[in-house]
């Protein structure tokens, strides 16, 4: 689905002040942005507020992106995704213990999520699906993770690092 | 080389799931090492790929069409304004009642002002945030273009070591003792190079050079052998490099010396000058 080709040319455009281009590169990107910002905040207003923030950004911003050397759609997930972790976490840290939202990784989504990942990209077990989406979609470090499941970090780390290079040779052989 | 515990690293900080304790040394790993900076590049690029695996929500329909409402607002050149400040309706009304009158502007007027403060610094966050983000690509760019650079310096430093080890060789064989070698460099391209072996005795030597750009048209490189005690250089004939910029050279000087501690290689006309005109383009230092 990555339309990379012309983007350079599109973030031109919206550093040049075309509201066109912006209206493109949200038909684009806007789904996969709101998607995972959604699964991050488990909030609509809270996704609806960043996406809107990723993409003013983009707006003011663009002319400082070097879309020749790096991906927009790596741009945009970044940006989102930290905003969407540091917004949640603030927000979670306000609520008492019992009321905060418990990690999705073992329910009938977090499964659903790791067969969605198992199909595009084959080869991967679930212990590394598993792992990958904790730390992308709940920012936990690999330590927090080791704490929580009951393995060693070592072996965390080894199921993300594994994990990571099937997607990275995915992503090379393009998706 | 990424061995087993720098690539679970870097998979580690494309997530950001780095613990901070661990980040400043492997961001210093990083920055030695181009093939890391690389492989962390690719699994950010990866990580788009989980992005995908949440499930796909339409977001609300009414969010581009605000976006871009807010966006037509927002050009570069757009600030805050004030409102503008309330006309005196009559001079000769009474000062308590023109007190009274002023206390709703001057409240309006504090809002706003307090308003434009806070969409001020909201401004700056933002943008301090853009910033971050593509200072973030700026910085793996950066990355890569100082391993480029070290691993130039690794290139070089292995010629002068060949270079070397051919003197040591030479001498310790006896037959060319009084061969001089030496290394040319630029300041103009780090990537420009050199060296020289000079025979004083028979008065002829051999320059090898690599990476020198094409000459332009209607000029010629020169090589000068320049003397301790002598004011001018001596010319030791101009030559041509391939089309890779490499050149092997077989020269003798055109006078006789005896103490050369410098060469160098000048750009000059076509045919070569008498002294050096144009501009050095390697020399020994």
């Amino acid at each position: 689905m990555d339309v990379i080709g012309d983007e350079p040319q599109l973030l031109a455009r919206i550093g040049n002040g075309d509201e066109k281009a912006l209206g493109d590169l949200y038909d684009r990107y806007s789904r996969l942005i709101y998607s995972m910002v959604l699964r991050i905040t488990h909030s609509e207003s809270e996704a609806t507020e960043i996406v809107q923030d990723v993409f003013l950004t983009v707006w003011r911003s663009a002319t400082s992106f070097d879309a020749e050397r790096a991906k927009i759609s790596t741009w945009l997930t970044t940006v989102a995704r930290n905003k969407a972790i540091d917004r949640h976490r603030t927000l979670q840290r306000r609520l008492p213990e019992g009321e905060r939202t418990p990690s999705l990784a073992h329910s009938n989504q977090g499964t659903i999520e790791v067969a969605r990942l198992s199909s595009m990209v084959g080869e991967l077990s679930s212990n590394q699906c598993h792992a990958i989406q904790l730390a992308f979609f709940e920012g936990l470090t690999h330590l927090e993770m080791a704490d929580r499941s009951g393995e060693t970090p070592k072996t965390v780390k080894s199921h993300i690092r594994l994990g990571m290079e099937k997607l990275r040779q995915k992503a090379k052989g393009g998706e | 080389m990424i061995t087993e515990e720098l690539h679970e690293q870097a998979a580690l900080y494309a997530l950001d799931a780095l613990p901070a304790e661990e980040r400043n040394e492997f961001l210093r790993e990083v920055r030695k090492n181009q093939k890391l900076a690389i492989l962390i590049e690719e699994l950010r690029n990866a990580s788009v790929i989980i992005a995908r695996s949440a499930a796909e929500v339409e977001p609300p329909s009414t969010l581009k069409a605000h976006i871009l409402n807010l966006a037509s607002k927002e050009k570069p050149s757009s600030t805050p304004t004030l409102p503008a400040r309330p006309s005196h309706q009559s001079k000769k009304t009474s000062a308590a009642h023109g007190l009274n009158s002023l206390i709703p502007w001057a409240l309006a007027a504090g809002f706003a002002i307090f308003a434009g403060i806070l969409w001020g610094n909201n401004q700056r966050y933002v943008s301090a945030e853009a910033k971050l983000a593509a200072q973030h690509e700026v910085v793996t760019g950066l990355f890569t273009k100082i391993a480029d650079l070290e691993n130039n310096i690794e290139i070089k430093d292995k010629e002068i070591a060949g270079v070397k080890d051919l003197l040591q060789q030479l001498q310790k064989s006896n037959r060319l003792a009084n061969v001089q070698l030496a290394t040319l460099s630029s300041k103009l391209d780090a990537s420009f190079f050199g060296s020289v072996a000079w025979d004083k005795d028979s008065q002829e030597g051999v320059l090898q050079v690599r990476r020198l750009p094409e000459p332009t048209a209607g000029h010629d490189y020169q090589l000068w052998l320049i003397e301790s005690g002598r004011s001018l250089p001596v010319s030791a004939g101009i030559f041509r490099v391939n089309p890779d910029g490499s050149a092997r050279v077989h020269f003798t000087s055109m006078q006789p010396v005896t103490d050369v501690t410098t060469f160098a290689v000048t750009l000059e006309k076509s045919g070569g000058e008498s002294e050096p005109k144009g501009s050095i383009i390697i020399t020994t230092q």
